[in-house]
Protein backbone atom coordinates (compact mmCIF):
# COMPACT_ATOMS: atom_id res chain seq x y z
CA UNK A 1 0.00 0.00 0.00
CA UNK A 2 1.25 3.06 -1.25
CA UNK A 3 1.90 6.03 2.12
CA UNK A 4 0.67 9.40 1.55
CA UNK A 5 2.84 12.15 2.35
CA UNK A 6 1.38 15.35 3.26
CA UNK A 7 2.86 18.57 2.14
CA UNK A 8 3.00 21.26 4.11
CA UNK A 9 3.12 24.74 2.90
CA UNK A 10 4.77 26.24 5.71
CA UNK A 11 7.48 23.33 5.51
CA UNK A 12 9.54 25.52 3.49
CA UNK A 13 9.22 28.74 5.68
CA UNK A 14 10.37 26.50 8.45
CA UNK A 15 13.77 25.03 6.84
CA UNK A 16 14.64 28.43 6.14
CA UNK A 17 13.75 29.95 9.68
CA UNK A 18 16.15 26.83 11.15
CA UNK A 19 19.02 27.80 8.43
CA UNK A 20 18.59 31.20 10.06
CA UNK A 21 18.85 30.29 12.96
CA UNK A 22 21.94 28.03 12.45
CA UNK A 23 23.06 30.63 10.34
CA UNK A 24 23.44 32.77 13.06
CA UNK A 25 24.34 30.78 16.02
CA UNK A 26 27.76 30.20 13.35
CA UNK A 27 28.23 33.72 12.97
CA UNK A 28 28.39 34.37 16.54
CA UNK A 29 30.59 31.85 17.46
CA UNK A 30 32.47 32.80 14.35
CA UNK A 31 32.52 36.57 16.05
CA UNK A 32 33.10 35.63 19.50
CA UNK A 33 36.86 34.15 18.25
CA UNK A 34 37.15 37.19 16.03
CA UNK A 35 38.46 39.26 18.74
CA UNK A 36 41.06 36.57 19.85
CA UNK A 37 42.15 35.21 16.50
CA UNK A 38 41.98 38.27 14.04
CA UNK A 39 44.98 40.18 15.34
CA UNK A 40 46.46 36.39 15.95
CA UNK A 41 46.20 36.41 11.83
CA UNK A 42 47.18 40.07 11.64
CA UNK A 43 50.67 39.01 12.82
CA UNK A 44 51.03 36.02 11.28
CA UNK A 45 50.55 37.82 8.05
CA UNK A 46 52.77 40.89 9.40
CA UNK A 47 55.23 38.54 10.16
CA UNK A 48 55.64 37.23 6.31
CA UNK A 49 54.81 40.19 4.86
CA UNK A 50 56.21 43.54 6.90
CA UNK A 51 53.37 45.85 5.94
CA UNK A 52 50.77 46.36 7.47
CA UNK A 53 48.51 47.23 4.77
CA UNK A 54 48.88 43.89 3.00
CA UNK A 55 48.81 42.27 6.37
CA UNK A 56 45.19 43.41 6.96
CA UNK A 57 43.86 42.62 3.60
CA UNK A 58 45.68 38.97 4.00
CA UNK A 59 43.95 38.93 7.48
CA UNK A 60 40.49 39.81 6.32
CA UNK A 61 40.73 37.07 3.61
CA UNK A 62 42.13 34.45 5.90
CA UNK A 63 39.32 35.56 8.01
CA UNK A 64 36.08 35.01 5.38
CA UNK A 65 37.77 32.11 4.20
CA UNK A 66 37.74 30.53 7.88
CA UNK A 67 34.53 31.79 8.09
CA UNK A 68 33.00 30.60 4.59
CA UNK A 69 34.66 27.28 5.60
CA UNK A 70 33.41 27.29 9.17
CA UNK A 71 30.87 24.45 9.65
CA UNK A 72 33.62 21.81 7.97
CA UNK A 73 35.60 21.89 10.75
CA UNK A 74 34.62 19.54 13.62
CA UNK A 75 37.02 19.85 15.88
CA UNK A 76 36.40 23.65 17.04
CA UNK A 77 39.56 23.37 19.33
CA UNK A 78 41.52 23.90 16.44
CA UNK A 79 40.26 27.01 14.76
CA UNK A 80 43.36 29.05 15.52
CA UNK A 81 45.84 26.54 14.09
CA UNK A 82 43.69 26.07 11.05
CA UNK A 83 43.10 29.78 10.94
CA UNK A 84 47.00 30.62 11.24
CA UNK A 85 47.94 28.03 8.17
CA UNK A 86 45.48 29.92 6.11
CA UNK A 87 46.43 33.24 7.26
CA UNK A 88 50.00 31.74 6.61
CA UNK A 89 49.75 30.39 3.25
CA UNK A 90 47.70 32.92 1.96
CA UNK A 91 50.82 35.58 3.18
CA UNK A 92 53.56 33.25 1.44
CA UNK A 93 50.97 33.42 -1.75
CA UNK A 94 50.90 37.79 -1.82
CA UNK A 95 54.66 37.84 -0.56
CA UNK A 96 55.90 36.02 -3.57
CA UNK A 97 53.57 37.66 -6.16
CA UNK A 98 54.62 40.91 -4.45
CA UNK A 99 58.22 40.02 -4.94
CA UNK A 100 57.85 38.76 -8.64
CA UNK A 101 56.61 42.20 -9.20
CA UNK A 102 59.23 44.16 -7.62
CA UNK A 103 61.96 41.89 -9.34
CA UNK A 104 60.26 42.89 -12.48
CA UNK A 105 59.93 46.33 -11.54
CA UNK A 106 63.44 46.90 -10.36
CA UNK A 107 65.39 44.57 -12.34
CA UNK A 108 67.69 47.30 -14.02
CA UNK A 109 68.48 48.42 -10.48
CA UNK A 110 69.18 45.61 -8.00
CA UNK A 111 69.47 47.16 -4.42
CA UNK A 112 72.79 46.53 -2.73
CA UNK A 113 71.99 44.79 0.32
CA UNK A 114 75.10 43.18 0.93
CA UNK A 115 76.94 45.24 3.53
CA UNK A 116 79.70 42.35 4.19
CA UNK A 117 82.01 44.56 5.21
CA UNK A 118 80.26 45.62 8.44
CA UNK A 119 80.81 43.77 11.68
CA UNK A 120 77.68 42.22 13.41
CA UNK A 121 78.24 45.46 15.99
CA UNK A 122 78.03 47.49 13.00
CA UNK A 123 75.08 45.78 11.56
CA UNK A 124 72.94 46.28 14.64
CA UNK A 125 73.47 49.72 15.01
CA UNK A 126 72.93 50.53 11.37
CA UNK A 127 69.39 50.56 9.71
CA UNK A 128 70.18 47.78 7.36
CA UNK A 129 69.94 45.46 10.29
CA UNK A 130 66.70 44.97 9.72
CA UNK A 131 66.33 44.82 6.06
CA UNK A 132 69.22 41.96 6.30
CA UNK A 133 67.39 40.07 9.13
CA UNK A 134 63.90 40.27 6.74
CA UNK A 135 66.00 38.93 3.57
CA UNK A 136 67.54 36.35 5.85
CA UNK A 137 64.15 35.14 7.23
CA UNK A 138 62.92 35.00 3.47
CA UNK A 139 65.24 32.40 2.96
CA UNK A 140 64.66 29.94 5.75
CA UNK A 141 62.50 26.99 5.53
CA UNK A 142 58.27 27.85 6.15
CA UNK A 143 58.63 25.73 8.91
CA UNK A 144 60.84 27.51 10.88
CA UNK A 145 59.90 30.69 9.47
CA UNK A 146 56.34 29.96 10.77
CA UNK A 147 57.62 29.01 14.23
CA UNK A 148 59.31 32.56 14.72
CA UNK A 149 57.11 34.11 13.90
CA UNK A 150 54.54 32.78 16.18
CA UNK A 151 57.59 32.40 19.08
CA UNK A 152 57.61 36.29 18.78
CA UNK A 153 54.30 37.05 19.13
CA UNK A 154 53.46 38.24 21.90
CA UNK A 155 51.10 36.42 24.79
CA UNK A 156 51.90 33.10 23.28
CA UNK A 157 54.16 30.60 25.00
CA UNK A 158 55.72 27.79 23.11
CA UNK A 159 53.14 25.03 24.19
CA UNK A 160 50.35 27.45 22.58
CA UNK A 161 52.59 27.65 19.18
CA UNK A 162 52.87 23.74 19.71
CA UNK A 163 49.18 23.13 19.68
CA UNK A 164 48.50 25.71 17.40
CA UNK A 165 50.77 23.63 14.78
CA UNK A 166 49.63 20.19 16.11
CA UNK A 167 53.21 19.38 16.60
CA UNK A 168 54.91 18.10 19.85
CA UNK A 169 56.39 20.89 22.08
CA UNK A 170 60.22 19.39 21.09
CA UNK A 171 59.18 19.77 17.61
CA UNK A 172 58.68 23.43 17.83
CA UNK A 173 62.05 23.97 20.59
CA UNK A 174 63.93 22.44 17.60
CA UNK A 175 62.59 24.17 14.87
CA UNK A 176 62.84 27.68 17.66
CA UNK A 177 66.71 26.53 17.82
CA UNK A 178 67.66 25.77 14.11
CA UNK A 179 65.76 29.02 12.97
CA UNK A 180 67.57 31.34 15.38
CA UNK A 181 70.95 29.39 14.24
CA UNK A 182 70.61 29.79 10.75
CA UNK A 183 69.25 33.32 10.83
CA UNK A 184 72.17 33.98 13.14
CA UNK A 185 74.53 32.74 10.89
CA UNK A 186 73.49 34.63 7.48
CA UNK A 187 73.85 37.35 9.90
CA UNK A 188 77.17 37.16 11.07
CA UNK B 1 87.92 23.74 26.54
CA UNK B 2 89.67 25.38 23.09
CA UNK B 3 88.14 28.76 21.88
CA UNK B 4 86.66 26.98 18.83
CA UNK B 5 84.07 24.54 21.16
CA UNK B 6 83.60 27.11 23.38
CA UNK B 7 82.06 29.61 20.28
CA UNK B 8 80.10 26.25 19.12
CA UNK B 9 78.69 26.26 22.70
CA UNK B 10 77.60 29.49 23.02
CA UNK B 11 76.23 29.79 19.57
CA UNK B 12 74.15 26.84 20.62
CA UNK B 13 73.25 28.16 23.87
CA UNK B 14 72.05 31.43 22.41
CA UNK B 15 70.27 30.32 19.75
CA UNK B 16 68.56 28.08 22.42
CA UNK B 17 67.79 31.23 24.73
CA UNK B 18 69.79 30.02 27.21
CA UNK B 19 70.56 32.47 29.98
CA UNK B 20 73.52 31.16 31.79
CA UNK B 21 76.88 29.82 30.43
CA UNK B 22 78.33 26.42 31.57
CA UNK B 23 81.10 26.58 34.12
CA UNK B 24 83.44 25.27 31.42
CA UNK B 25 82.52 27.75 29.25
CA UNK B 26 82.24 30.80 31.62
CA UNK B 27 86.08 29.51 32.91
CA UNK B 28 87.21 29.91 29.05
CA UNK B 29 85.27 33.09 28.91
CA UNK B 30 87.40 34.73 31.37
CA UNK B 31 90.44 33.56 30.12
CA UNK B 32 90.21 34.28 26.70
CA UNK B 33 89.72 37.79 25.67
CA UNK B 34 88.43 37.76 22.34
CA UNK B 35 86.18 35.06 23.11
CA UNK B 36 84.90 37.28 25.41
CA UNK B 37 84.58 39.51 22.51
CA UNK B 38 83.07 36.96 20.60
CA UNK B 39 80.27 35.93 23.37
CA UNK B 40 79.30 40.06 23.76
CA UNK B 41 79.16 40.06 20.02
CA UNK B 42 76.98 36.54 19.75
CA UNK B 43 74.62 37.88 22.83
CA UNK B 44 74.03 41.35 20.92
CA UNK B 45 73.47 39.30 17.51
CA UNK B 46 70.95 37.17 19.11
CA UNK B 47 69.08 39.38 21.31
CA UNK B 48 68.80 42.13 18.20
CA UNK B 49 67.35 39.26 16.08
CA UNK B 50 64.89 38.77 18.69
CA UNK B 51 64.01 42.02 18.97
CA UNK B 52 63.31 42.83 15.61
CA UNK B 53 61.75 39.67 15.05
CA UNK B 54 59.26 40.94 18.12
CA UNK B 55 58.89 44.57 15.91
CA UNK B 56 57.82 43.11 12.56
CA UNK B 57 55.16 40.48 14.37
CA UNK B 58 53.78 42.98 17.38
CA UNK B 59 53.22 45.79 15.14
CA UNK B 60 49.67 47.92 15.66
CA UNK B 61 46.75 45.99 15.06
CA UNK B 62 45.07 48.40 12.81
CA UNK B 63 41.33 48.97 14.44
CA UNK B 64 39.57 48.93 11.39
CA UNK B 65 40.87 45.26 11.01
CA UNK B 66 37.94 43.37 13.33
CA UNK B 67 35.02 45.77 11.75
CA UNK B 68 36.13 45.25 8.67
CA UNK B 69 35.83 41.54 9.10
CA UNK B 70 32.20 41.46 10.73
CA UNK B 71 31.37 43.90 8.02
CA UNK B 72 32.05 41.58 5.24
CA UNK B 73 30.71 38.65 7.24
CA UNK B 74 27.41 40.13 6.57
CA UNK B 75 27.56 40.15 2.77
CA UNK B 76 29.38 36.34 2.26
CA UNK B 77 27.20 33.74 1.78
CA UNK B 78 27.06 31.78 4.84
CA UNK B 79 28.78 27.97 4.87
CA UNK B 80 25.40 26.45 5.04
CA UNK B 81 23.98 28.52 2.07
CA UNK B 82 26.93 27.88 -0.05
CA UNK B 83 26.83 24.34 0.61
CA UNK B 84 23.17 24.01 -0.27
CA UNK B 85 23.57 26.27 -3.62
CA UNK B 86 26.36 23.89 -4.52
CA UNK B 87 24.34 20.66 -3.65
CA UNK B 88 21.18 22.22 -5.74
CA UNK B 89 23.47 23.22 -8.87
CA UNK B 90 24.76 19.48 -8.55
CA UNK B 91 21.20 17.86 -8.68
CA UNK B 92 20.23 20.44 -11.65
CA UNK B 93 22.87 19.21 -13.32
CA UNK B 94 22.25 15.44 -12.90
CA UNK B 95 18.52 16.56 -13.91
CA UNK B 96 19.83 17.99 -16.85
CA UNK B 97 22.26 14.87 -18.01
CA UNK B 98 19.37 12.41 -17.62
CA UNK B 99 16.68 14.64 -19.25
CA UNK B 100 19.22 14.60 -22.56
CA UNK B 101 20.35 11.10 -22.67
CA UNK B 102 16.51 10.46 -22.43
CA UNK B 103 15.72 12.77 -25.28
CA UNK B 104 18.72 11.62 -27.19
CA UNK B 105 17.13 7.76 -26.78
CA UNK B 106 13.55 8.57 -27.09
CA UNK B 107 14.27 10.11 -30.19
CA UNK B 108 16.63 7.57 -31.74
CA UNK B 109 13.76 4.78 -31.28
CA UNK B 110 11.44 6.12 -33.37
CA UNK B 111 13.22 6.62 -35.93
CA UNK B 112 14.86 3.46 -36.52
CA UNK B 113 11.40 2.09 -36.27
CA UNK B 114 9.91 4.37 -39.30
CA UNK B 115 13.28 3.66 -41.32
CA UNK B 116 12.80 -0.23 -41.00
CA UNK B 117 9.21 0.20 -41.85
CA UNK B 118 10.23 2.00 -44.97
CA UNK B 119 12.82 -0.39 -45.18
CA UNK B 120 9.92 -3.05 -45.54
CA UNK B 121 7.47 -1.38 -47.53
CA UNK B 122 9.74 -1.41 -50.58
CA UNK B 123 9.47 -4.58 -51.45
CA UNK B 124 5.07 -4.19 -51.34
CA UNK B 125 5.90 -1.67 -53.77
CA UNK B 126 8.21 -3.50 -56.13
CA UNK B 127 7.10 -4.48 -60.08
CA UNK B 128 4.24 -7.25 -60.85
CA UNK B 129 7.13 -8.35 -63.62
CA UNK B 130 9.81 -10.14 -62.15
CA UNK B 131 10.78 -11.44 -58.58
CA UNK B 132 10.31 -9.16 -55.69
CA UNK B 133 14.01 -8.77 -54.59
CA UNK B 134 15.04 -6.60 -51.29
CA UNK B 135 15.64 -3.15 -51.94
CA UNK B 136 19.30 -2.44 -52.44
CA UNK B 137 19.93 0.31 -49.78
CA UNK B 138 20.22 3.53 -52.33
CA UNK B 139 22.68 5.92 -51.81
CA UNK B 140 21.41 9.30 -50.99
CA UNK B 141 21.93 12.83 -52.63
CA UNK B 142 22.39 15.07 -50.16
CA UNK B 143 22.16 18.62 -50.83
CA UNK B 144 25.00 20.85 -50.09
CA UNK B 145 25.48 22.26 -46.57
CA UNK B 146 23.03 19.32 -44.75
CA UNK B 147 25.10 17.26 -42.08
CA UNK B 148 24.89 13.54 -42.93
CA UNK B 149 23.45 11.77 -39.61
CA UNK B 150 22.49 8.76 -38.38
CA UNK B 151 23.00 7.48 -42.51
CA UNK B 152 25.82 4.25 -40.74
CA UNK B 153 24.65 0.88 -41.66
CA UNK B 154 24.19 -1.12 -38.80
CA UNK B 155 26.78 -3.90 -38.41
CA UNK B 156 24.37 -6.09 -36.40
CA UNK B 157 21.33 -5.05 -38.59
CA UNK B 158 22.91 -5.73 -41.99
CA UNK B 159 19.25 -5.31 -43.38
CA UNK B 160 18.04 -2.02 -42.25
CA UNK B 161 19.27 1.91 -43.52
CA UNK B 162 19.02 4.64 -40.88
CA UNK B 163 18.63 7.74 -43.57
CA UNK B 164 17.57 11.07 -43.14
CA UNK B 165 14.12 12.22 -43.64
CA UNK B 166 14.68 14.27 -46.25
CA UNK B 167 16.18 11.02 -47.51
CA UNK B 168 13.42 9.44 -46.65
CA UNK B 169 10.87 11.25 -48.65
CA UNK B 170 12.43 11.59 -51.71
CA UNK B 171 12.97 7.69 -51.69
CA UNK B 172 9.37 7.35 -50.91
CA UNK B 173 8.59 9.22 -54.20
CA UNK B 174 11.36 7.54 -56.47
CA UNK B 175 9.15 4.16 -55.07
CA UNK B 176 5.90 5.55 -56.16
CA UNK B 177 7.27 6.63 -59.76
CA UNK B 178 9.13 2.80 -60.11
CA UNK B 179 5.50 1.41 -61.55
CA UNK B 180 5.29 4.14 -64.23
CA UNK B 181 8.89 3.47 -65.74
CA UNK B 182 8.54 -0.19 -66.35
CA UNK B 183 12.10 -0.43 -67.94
CA UNK B 184 14.00 1.60 -64.93
CA UNK B 185 12.33 -0.36 -62.58
CA UNK B 186 13.70 -3.46 -64.04
CA UNK B 187 16.52 -2.36 -64.65
CA UNK B 188 16.99 -0.97 -60.38
CA UNK B 189 15.69 -3.48 -59.40
CA UNK B 190 17.34 -6.67 -60.84
CA UNK B 191 20.45 -7.29 -60.03
CA UNK B 192 22.52 -7.39 -62.95
CA UNK B 193 23.21 -10.85 -64.71
CA UNK B 194 25.91 -12.91 -63.36
CA UNK B 195 28.47 -13.07 -66.37
CA UNK B 196 31.25 -16.04 -66.17
CA UNK B 197 34.61 -15.19 -66.40
CA UNK B 198 36.18 -15.52 -70.04
CA UNK B 199 39.42 -15.72 -70.69
CA UNK B 200 40.78 -12.93 -72.81
CA UNK B 201 43.38 -13.82 -75.51
CA UNK B 202 45.42 -10.87 -76.75
CA UNK B 203 47.03 -11.72 -80.06
CA UNK B 204 48.60 -9.35 -82.62
CA UNK B 205 46.97 -9.20 -86.06
CA UNK B 206 48.49 -9.85 -88.87
CA UNK B 207 47.26 -8.72 -92.44
CA UNK B 208 48.86 -10.29 -94.56
CA UNK B 209 47.80 -8.87 -98.25
CA UNK B 210 45.50 -5.67 -98.70
CA UNK B 211 44.08 -4.76 -101.57
CA UNK B 212 42.95 -2.01 -102.76
CA UNK B 213 40.13 -1.40 -105.34
CA UNK B 214 38.83 2.07 -106.00
CA UNK B 215 35.25 2.54 -106.37
CA UNK B 216 33.57 3.10 -109.59
CA UNK B 217 34.25 6.31 -111.11
CA UNK B 218 36.92 7.07 -108.39
CA UNK B 219 40.72 7.02 -109.34
CA UNK B 220 43.48 6.80 -106.09
CA UNK B 221 47.10 6.81 -106.62
CA UNK B 222 47.82 5.09 -103.13
CA UNK B 223 50.00 1.97 -102.81
CA UNK B 224 48.65 -0.98 -100.45
CA UNK B 225 49.87 -0.39 -97.35
CA UNK B 226 50.53 -3.60 -94.72
CA UNK B 227 49.13 -2.75 -90.97
CA UNK B 228 50.91 -5.19 -88.34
Amino acid sequence: MQELVLIQPGRTIEINTARGIAQSRLQREFESRLEECGPLAFRVAQGVLRNAADAEEVAQDALLRAYQKFDRLQDRTRFRSWLVRITFRLALDRWRSTKRRERRETEWAAPDLSQGSLSTEQLVASNAFREQLEKALEELPEKFRLVLILAAIHGYTLEEVASMLAVPLGTVKSRLFLGRKALAEKLR
Amino acid sequence: MNCKEFRRTITDLLANSAAALPPLAAAHQQSCASCCEYYASETKLFSSISTELQSIVNAPIPPSLVPAVRTQLENVNAPSLVWATRWSFAIVAVIAVLLVSFAHTSFRAPFIATTTQTAESVPALSLSSGPASSPQPKKAHHPPGTKRELSTLSTSHADQVIVLPEERRAFAEFVAQIPQENQTAIALTHPAPALPDIPIEIASLNIDDLQWKPLDGTATQEQPKSTR
